[in-house]
């Protein structure tokens, strides 16, 4: 067992204290406390632990152990990470120093990131995440924007309460359909011309083709009705075509599907889906475009 | 001493005064030779000198836009012969302008390119689109992958269709290149050019990511009968040869309430325009439930013109 001279600086003296347990079982350091050699662990070739005998110097208490165990430990890590890149070793002051003018500098370079993070790359997005007041649909721009009379409420609700929508029976040019499709025999001249029995319905697709009656009520001509028998008025077609199409009405009704009339702002008023779409033939056709575009470059 | 003070005037001032003096008295001398119509009258020199002279549209008071705008409509009446309506309504309050593009239901048929050229008067001797509609590939991402001078007849299996044109950026990159200042940010969002500030550097037109502007090469030809009399100072009045301009969402259709020309003329409802700031709004429903993206988002140039899929 050998006894270390007291004249070595703090951390050298730990470090000579660590150094001399790697060949000894016990070393006694210069306060008179005696260390222990720890049992190697897996992968480590052993700590350094305060002896059991602990009788030496009674003054020492646990906590100094410790601060001297951690502070050899320390002393070492800063001693190489100074002598890597620096190239020297520092003493505990200057090092203290250092520490608190690296954290200065991370810190004033973690904060000016997050500025410019913050004022470029969320723009947009942080203003519509901000704007969650409701806005005065009708007072919105300064003008009074007219609303068209010809427009039916519909029966459902978008997420800024209720909305217009255009009319059908209106684009009927012969309704009433009862006024012919009645019980009673009525005479219509030139009946032939007026026969709509050349409409082709070219929707379902093939394997299951729509009849006239899967949507035409046959007990009511002027009224729709859906596969569970609820009768349809022409004016809310959209409950009509949403029974198959739920996601497309769903859409329609958020805004996602469809088109408003004219206006952006004031009274919610959108384009019923017989306003785009032929009910007997839905699909848009292959056609020529309105124009064409010459290269930029 | 002090009268003398009161009715000192700028040199800018003065300039324009005594030069317009200058030309009526020069053109009332013209006139009385040469006879009338070979120079044309001596009021449209007076207010085209004057126009010549006035300041940026920032810079203006009312007093002085209403100036301007009374100018433009006396000119069109007196060389064009037609009645036209140059407003300035200013940005609505607690409006920010969005567009959201819908490249699932677009078909291609370009009702939108033709309803634009025809609203905001664009050159038709050059074919100037504010609108490009790219045919692309299923799978293809940016247009430029994508053919945007297609003819034939539309849809095209296997293609979809995707429409560009200015985003209305809220970090524009053409307003940092601009050196006049003459194209800036309006508070709704809409980038804008003052016709008559620009120089025709064309800086901005190389900032733009997009190909977003148009140069006017030569002066502009619409058909008389085509011209699009509601017109804004900002946005469709009529320009000139040698300067920028750009979609404005249709400024003198959005400021009032309306749709822009283009979402108005979509046969198949794939174009979406409102308020940003309207938690009801339809655009916000499209940016909140949908699959949304933008063009060249890793740009930093913050668009506010979504595409999304249906």
């Amino acid at each position: 067992m050998e006894k270390i001279e007291p004249e070595k600086t703090e951390a050298k003296k730990y470090l000579f204290l660590y150094e001399s347990l790697r060949n000894n079982l016990f070393c006694k350091d210069f306060h008179g406390l005696l260390w222990q050699r720890g049992k190697p662990r897996s992968g480590r070739a052993g700590y350094i632990r305060p002896s059991a005998e602990l009788t030496s110097n009674p003054v020492q208490s646990r906590s100094k152990i410790k601060f001297c165990r951690n502070s050899i430990v320390l002393s070492r890590l800063v001693n190489s990470f100074n002598i890597l890149f620096c190239g020297t070793r520092f003493s505990i002051k200057q090092q203290l120093q250092r520490a608190c003018l690296c954290f200065v500098i991370l810190g004033i370079l973690t904060f000016s990131y997050s500025m410019v993070a913050f004022s470029n790359e969320q723009g947009v997005t942080l203003k519509i995440k901000q704007a969650t007041k409701k806005t005065d649909k009708v007072e919105q721009v300064e003008n009074a924007i007219p609303i068209p009379k010809n427009i039916v409420k519909v029966n459902a609700q978008y997420q800024g309460g209720s909305f217009f929508t255009e009319p059908r029976k209106s684009e009927i040019k012969r309704y009433k359909c009862s006024s012919c499709h009645s019980d009673k025999t009525v005479h219509i001249s030139n009946a032939a011309n007026i026969s709509h029995a050349d409409i082709q319905v070219v929707h379902g697709g093939k394997d299951k083709p729509l009849a006239c009656n899967t949507c035409h009520s046959q007990e009511d001509r002027d009224f729709l009705v859906t596969s569970k028998g609820t009768m349809i008025d022409f004016d809310h077609v959209y409950d009509m075509c949403g029974q198959c199409h739920f996601r497309q009405k769903k859409d329609w009704i958020g805004g996602a599907h469809g088109k408003r009339v004219t206006y952006w702002a004031g009274e919610r008023v959108v384009q019923n889906c017989t306003s785009c779409h032929n009910p007997h033939d839905p699909l848009f056709k292959k056609r020529w475009p309105k124009t064409y575009s010459v290269p930029l470059k | 001493m002090d009268s003398d003070k009161n009715k000192k005037i700028n040199r800018r001032e003065f300039l324009a005064g005594a030069a317009s003096a200058a030309i009526v008295g020069g053109a009332a001398v013209t006139t009385g030779c040469k006879g009338k119509g070979l120079l044309g009258s001596s009021e449209v020199y007076a207010l085209e000198f004057q126009e010549y002279f006035k300041k940026h549209y920032r810079l203006m008071t009312q007093e002085e836009r209403d100036k301007t705008v009374s100018r433009l409509e006396n000119l069109a009446r007196l060389k064009q012969r037609i009645t036209i309506n140059v407003d300035t309504t200013g940005p609505a309050e607690n409006v920010l302008y969005g567009y959201a593009f819908n490249v699932t239901r677009c078909e291609g048929y370009m009702e939108c390119v033709e309803a634009c050229v025809r609203e905001n008067n664009l050159d038709r001797k050059s074919n100037t689109q504010y609108i490009r509609i790219f045919e692309m590939e299923h799978g293809q991402m940016s247009p430029d992958q994508g053919d945007g001078k297609y003819f034939h007849m539309v849809p095209k299996s296997g293609h979809f269709y995707m429409g560009v044109q200015c985003f209305q950026c809220d970090n524009p990159p053409c307003v940092k290149a601009c050196p006049t200042k003459a194209t800036w940010k309006e508070p709704d969002g809409i980038v804008v050019v003052d016709y008559d500030w620009c120089i025709g550097c064309r800086y901005c037109m190389a900032a733009c990511p997009y190909w977003g502007r148009r140069f006017n090469w030569n002066q502009p030809q619409i058909p008389k009968e085509e011209i699009t009399t509601q017109q804004h100072y900002l946005g469709n009045r009529q320009r000139v040869r040698g300067m920028m301009e750009k979609c404005t969402f249709c400024i003198q259709r959005s400021r009032k309430g309306k749709l822009t020309a283009c979402a108005e003329a979509c046969p198949t409802g794939a174009r979406v325009f409102g308020n940003l700031l309207d938690p009801d709004s339809e655009i916000r429903f499209v940016l909140e439930n949908k699959k949304v993206y933008r063009l060249k988002e890793d740009l930093g140039t913050d668009p506010k013109f979504w595409y999304f899929i249906d």
